[in-house]
């Protein structure tokens, strides 16, 4: 394309520009005119909910002896105003019986913060957990059969609006029969043909959550236990009883488990309020050699 | 084509021709081969008669009596044997070397424009018995003193009536006959005998000129420019034009204007639409002349004449009529201009479009919420409507989430607000009125999301006027 073409077809352009932009001018140019409105809206506080309550898995619970057994109780907690709207939550886990509103008590009714999850969405996964006592009353049997442990779960957003639900399967929470004694029964230094009469004392604390009795066995004491190939002393030369008595009074140790009713009931507390006070006697035999004897007492809990 | 071709007859030449003719065609001189016409003419006067009297004395005036004494044919007196002046018997008392001379005559009987035809002066006289003075009446136009053919002498009774014919002397014109000085001196040379007079006047005949219509001259509307609106409310548009009175711009009594489309005429019913009537202001008088000024305030609504308008081959015409103190008057209008309306696409909608309190998950269904597009321009529009999200706190609600319809459809039906100029199709047509009687419903509704935090949220949309 030449130079002087060129400069034509430049020439040519800016000629019609200049009569179009000319004829704007001239003709008017139709005014064109836009309004704005501003548009509103308040969204409200959307109150939070809570669904799939569960508690312990949806298994029942089942305790551990003279402490406490950590329970979780889940929840999703939902705001439609987004999860991050959520900002607690809290649960009590509690037996049918006291219901949600209970006050807190070790052994029916336990009120816990609770643990919030990442937010997906409107959601937000809570757990909930609580440290159960020993001594938690069962719903499996006994007195609260008929019941069972239940879990609350309420969510709380920024506004503080309150959500909650309970579990729809509740659980029993299991009977646990349990007992903890003196690990020791000294009776001390005593001369052949001496009888001591039921006076060394040992106790068995009830670390479950039901009252208790126990079978009482035991073993031949000997110097060299548990072999016992040398000198022994029967298993029948400890009596016991559950008071301090003459040694007559009180029952012969058997190698057979013989039952000794409590007077015991249920813990309530914990450390454990249930202790029952045995009181141990022997007599040692007439011409018994001299040597450090030692033997094994068994209590075997049983329920009350 | 040889002389062409032989550089006879030059390009430039044939260049030179074609200017001179685009020069006298745009001149506007080839209309006269359109139409040639003579106007017959005829002025019609009517000659009038009017005494004017007296109204002021000389400083040399030393009679005693008064002004009112001269000014009617009603003597009393004997002026044969009146020596002294009697206040009110019709006599002006002029005694031996005493002086009667009048200095102004009221003229506010002939009209500025009158043509004086004839100034005669009248004087009725009498003398004491025995006067023997010499003296003539004089007048003075202005060159001094000069005698009259009236010369008092002792005469038995009254002169009668007396004529001099100051026309001839020079006295013809309003402001001659106004300060004309007319004299006597008494040079009685014996017993102090008086000169006494009945009257003195001056009969004027004149004849005045049939009135002059003003004309209008430059009229102009708007400048020559193109008139651009202004919406939902007035333009002050302005006409001028050149208002002539060869009476003087004083007899212009009256001067209306009317701004119109063209199409309904200089005669049309007033219509906020294509015609508008004001009075108009003068100014910069002087002479003959003063400029007209006509404000019109133009409502938004008024009928474009622009290309692709409905009276796109219209265009808007200015007209002032002048009448002067005769109901004389003539019009014209802006004839050498073409001055159109623009078209102008407004609207005016609902400052705020307010969902109220609503609820995550929310949807507001069938769609209820109201605002309102009026048309604020003078032609039909459609929209294009574009928004943006709302927010809140550095939250939102995207703009899709409202839903928009001319009709309250449930909101799946709407249409979806977007960021994106969309068109939407109106009904309404082109204001004929105001406040505008062009409006058009448009229903809104919103889907809150579920997960949408609390708050107040704020959006904005767009309406932008398009051709319908």
């Amino acid at each position: 394309m030449s130079e002087v073409f060129k400069i034509f077809v430049i020439s040519l352009i800016i000629l019609f520009g200049c009569i179009y932009g000319g004829m704007l001018l001239l003709l008017g140019i139709p005014e064109v005119e836009a309004d704005v409105a501003t548009t509103s809206v308040t969204v409200g506080n959307a109150v939070p909910s809570v669904s799939n309550v569960v508690l312990n898995g949806g298994s029942d619970i089942t305790l551990t002896e003279n402490t406490a057994t950590t329970v979780e109780c889940t929840a999703t907690l939902t705001d439609n105003n987004g999860g991050s709207d959520i900002t607690s939550a809290n649960a009590v886990i509690f037996r049918s019986g006291v219901g949600s509103s209970c006050t807190a008590d070790d052994n029916n009714c336990y009120q816990v913060s609770c643990v919030l999850g990442d937010v997906s969405g409107n959601d937000r996964n809570a757990t909930c957990t609580a440290q159960i006592w020993f001594h938690a009353d069962p719903t499996d049997s006994g007195t609260y059969a008929s019941e069972n442990w239940d879990c609350e779960v309420t969510a709380q957003d920024s506004q503080n609006a309150t959500g909650s639900a309970t579990t729809t399967t509740p659980v029993e929470l299991n009977t646990l029969v349990a007992l903890d004694v003196t690990p020791s029964i000294s009776y001390g230094t005593l001369a052949p043909g001496q009888t001591l009469d039921c006076s060394v004392l040992t106790i068995a604390t009830t670390t479950g959550n039901t009252a208790i009795d126990a079978n009482i066995s035991g073993t031949q004491m000997c110097t060299d236990y548990p072999t016992c190939a040398g000198d022994t002393i029967a298993t029948s030369s400890q009596h016991y009883a559950t008071s301090s008595v003459v040694y007559g009074s009180g029952y012969a140790l058997s190698d057979t488990p013989t039952l000794l009713e409590f007077t015991t009931g249920k813990p309530t507390t914990h450390p454990s309020n249930q202790a029952q006070n045995i009181y141990w006697g022997i007599q040692i035999p007439s011409g018994q050699p001299t040597g450090d004897y030692t033997g094994e007492n068994t209590f075997t809990v049983t329920q009350d | 084509m040889n002389y062409l071709k032989a550089g006879k007859i030059s390009i430039a030449s044939l260049l030179i021709f074609i200017f001179l003719l685009g020069v006298w065609f745009f001149s506007g001189q080839h209309l006269i081969w359109k139409k040639i016409s003579v106007l017959p003419k005829i002025e019609i006067v009517r000659a009038e008669t009017v005494n004017i009297l007296p109204n002021s004395k000389h400083a040399n005036d030393n009679s005693p009596s008064a002004l009112s004494e001269i000014t009617a044919d009603d003597a009393t007196c004997d002026p044969d044997t009146k020596s002294a002046d009697t206040a009110g018997d019709g006599c002006y008392f002029v005694d031996k070397n005493d002086v009667m001379q009048i200095d102004t005559f009221d003229v506010s009987s002939i009209p500025d424009s009158a043509n004086i035809t004839g100034v005669v002066l009248h004087l009725e006289y009498g003398a004491e018995n025995g006067y023997n003075g010499t003296n003539y009446v004089r007048y003075d136009n202005g060159s001094g003193l000069t005698n009259t053919t009236i010369q008092p002498t002792d005469i038995t009774g009254w002169s009668g009536d007396l004529t001099y014919d100051l026309y001839a002397q020079g006295v013809d014109t309003k402001a001659e006959l106004q300060n004309v000085d007319i004299e006597f001196t008494n040079n009685d040379g014996a017993a102090p005998d008086a000169i006494h007079f009945d009257y003195v006047w001056i009969e004027v005949t004149y004849t005045v000129p049939a009135n002059q219509p003003p004309t209008i001259s430059n009229i102009s509307l708007n400048g020559g420019n193109n008139i651009n609106l202004t919406e939902n409310t007035t333009t002050l548009v302005t006409a001028t034009g050149t208002i002539s009175d060869p009476d003087g711009y004083s007899d212009i009594t009256q001067v209306i204007g009317r701004i119109f489309r063209s199409g309904v005429g200089e005669n049309c019913t007033l219509n906020d639409n294509n015609c508008y009537e004001v009075s108009c202001s003068t100014s910069s008088c002087f002479g003959t002349d003063c400029q007209a000024t006509c404000n019109f305030n133009v409502w938004f609504h008024a009928d474009p004449t622009d290309i692709g308008s409905p009276w796109e081959t219209e265009y808007w015409v200015a007209w002032i009529k002048a009448v002067d103190s005769q109901n004389a008057s003539s019009s014209a209008t802006n004839i050498t201009q073409t001055v159109d309306l623009n078209s102008l696409e407004a609207l005016e909608v609902t400052s705020e479009i307010n969902y109220g309190t609503m609820y995550p998950g929310e949807v507001i269904d069938p769609l209820n919420i109201v605002s309102t597009v009026t048309t604020t321009g003078n032609v039909a529009i459609d929209v294009e409507i574009s928004g943006t999200d709302m927010s809140s706190d550095g939250n939102t609600i995207s703009v899709s989430q409202q839903h928009y319809a001319t009709s309250s459809v449930a909101f799946s039906s709407g249409y979806a607000l977007s960021s994106t100029p969309t068109a939407l199709e109106l009904s309404t047509g082109k204001p004929t009125s105001h406040p505008s009687d062009q409006f058009q419903n448009i229903y809104w509704g919103i889907q809150i999301p579920s997960g949408t935090s609390m708050g107040s949220y704020l959006g904005q949309i767009t309406f932008t006027a398009i051709s319908d």
